[in-house]
């Protein structure tokens, strides 16, 4: 999977969610509830860093580092076109588990809000 | 299997809400504490549900599945209606999420909600008539339809017209702007299934969320219209009886997605901003576009009338059709095999209706009706 042109080679999972926010309202006869408009959805991929899956065979330590910086690009650099996801992510967190278990796979997080294309950057199709 | 409205869920895994009631406890100098009782809050909670390619009644795709549980924050609890572990009522849902493992056959998700027993709480749309419309024409009285399943009961009101569509009769009810329309019927899961709105991307796979691409073939259809967007031009069908030939319209689409997408209206909007809704109960489809200086509907037919704000003509077959235009600007014309607006402003947006008028409605009444629709909101009462 690519985010722009950073390669996550091992995709485990993704968990995507929108919520609104709900104010409950009580009143003497029922109590009736007033839902907002919906949030900007929220993203969370799960996968794995290794060398021999890259396309370019890049070591780990320079997919960590090229995967961090996805937090210092702009949403209209960050397309993703992958299963159902077409638009663009504004990448709040990388997490990289260093924890010294393997030398040959790393674990990574990566948690972003979804902008849908083309309702956000029509003229940057993914 | 689950239907949430017309949300088909394979399964739900577990069920877990509760109510709660907030008390609040004063100690006093001259006399014992006390407790005060507040209101019972809504009952909440969350579901859990699996979704599965192979169990599903319309045989939808995990991502049409993903697409229709995410796009639920967005709807109102009263397209929810439920009959799950002895629950019957509407849900409203404030968040659901979705978690797909690409090496499994399963995927699973989670919903937020908010509980409206039925037997407490009814569903009801607000006819609401924009008022910024009436200045162009001089169009009186101020009345509009709003449609719903023959099977459906709306509390204190007797249905004026009754139309058939392709999923059952369809009642429509005059109303002014206002008004409130409180509904309820036997079975209230079915009453969000039949004659809706439905989006589909061109590739057959239904659109329920208000985020998602559509192209090339995709189409938005009611049970009494249908439009099929084709790039260069759109092809309209209309239900009487059977599905028959509306001609095209010759507005250019492309990739766009619904930035309305519920049960009772859905606007399509494309990347060159041309754009088109339909409404629930309604045989017509509104076109909005910008950059044109003239609208073609391509049709072989013959003109009936032209008024200020309609054009009535006939096709072939003898059906009345309605071309309704908001804005003062602009010049009907016609002829054997097209219809339109002309001398239109290419720096200003527009509306434009198409509708079929079914038998039994008047075309004079029926045109005031297209040219007060409008978006209704829902409410629960």
């Amino acid at each position: 999977m690519f985010i722009g042109d950073i390669e996550l080679p091992i995709v485990n999972n993704i968990e995507k969610g929108g919520d609104s926010d709900f104010t409950e309202i009580t009143s003497n006869v029922k109590n009736v509830g007033v839902k907002h408009e919906k949030n900007v959805e929220q993203v969370s991929i799960v996968g794995y860093l290794n060398q021999e899956t890259h396309s370019n065979s890049l070591s780990l330590g320079e997919q960590k580092d090229q995967l961090k910086s996805l937090k210092n690009k702009h949403k209209s650099e960050n397309s993703i076109n992958y299963r159902k996801f077409k638009g663009h992510l504004l990448v709040e967190e990388v997490n990289v588990v260093e924890d010294g278990s393997s030398r040959i796979v790393k674990e990574a997080e990566i948690i972003a809000r979804y902008f849908p294309w083309p309702k956000y950057f029509p003229d940057n199709q993914p | 299997m689950t239907y949430f409205g017309d949300i088909a869920i394979p399964w739900v895994s577990e069920k877990d809400t509760s109510v709660t009631k907030e008390v609040i406890e004063k100690n006093f100098v001259d006399k014992a504490p006390d407790v005060y009782e507040l209101n019972t809050n809504l009952e909440s909670g969350s579901y859990s549900i699996v979704l599965n390619e192979q169990y599903h009644p319309r045989n939808e795709s995990f991502e049409e599945q993903h697409d229709a549980v995410l796009s639920m924050p967005s709807r109102h609890a009263s397209e929810f209606p439920v009959d799950v572990g002895g629950d019957i009522g509407y849900i409203d849902v404030t968040s659901s999420t979705t978690t797909s493992t690409p090496q499994q056959e399963i995927d699973e998700g989670e919903i937020s909600i908010y509980f409206y027993e039925s037997d407490e709480y009814s569903p009801a749309v607000k006819s609401i008539l924009d008022e910024g419309r009436f200045s162009n024409f001089v169009v009186e009285p101020v009345e509009s339809l709003i449609g719903f399943p023959s099977f459906i009961n709306v509390v204190g009101e007797t249905s004026d017209y009754t139309i058939p569509s392709e999923d059952g009769d369809i009642d429509l009810y005059i109303v002014t702007s206002g008004e409130v329309l409180e509904f309820n019927s036997a079975d209230i899961v079915e009453a969000e299934q039949e004659s809706i709105c439905r989006l589909f991307d061109g590739e057959d796979n239904r659109v329920y969320s208000d985020s998602k691409d559509i192209h090339f073939g995709s189409n938005i259809e009611n049970s009494l219209i249908d439009i099929t967007f084709n790039g260069n031009s759109s092809s309209i069908e209309y239900y009487s009886g059977s599905w028959n030939d509306l001609g095209q319209v010759e507005l250019a689409s492309d990739y766009g997605y619904a930035s309305d997408n519920s049960n009772d209206f859905i606007t399509v909007e494309f990347i060159n901003d041309n754009g088109a809704s339909i409404y629930r109960g309604f045989p017509c489809v509104e076109y909005n576009f910008e950059g044109e200086s003239t609208f073609t509907h391509t049709l072989d037919g013959s003109l009936v009338s032209e008024e200020d704000y309609y054009l009535h003509y006939q096709n072939t077959l003898g059906d009345d059709m309605v071309m309704v235009k908001k804005s003062s600007d602009g010049l009907f014309f016609d002829s054997s095999s097209a219809f339109g607006v002309e001398q239109l402003n290419t720096s200003k947006e527009y509306n434009i209706f198409i509708g079929y008028v079914p038998d039994g409605i008047p075309v004079e009444d029926y045109a005031r009706y297209v040219y007060y629709l409008d978006k209704t909101p829902r409410t629960m009462i």
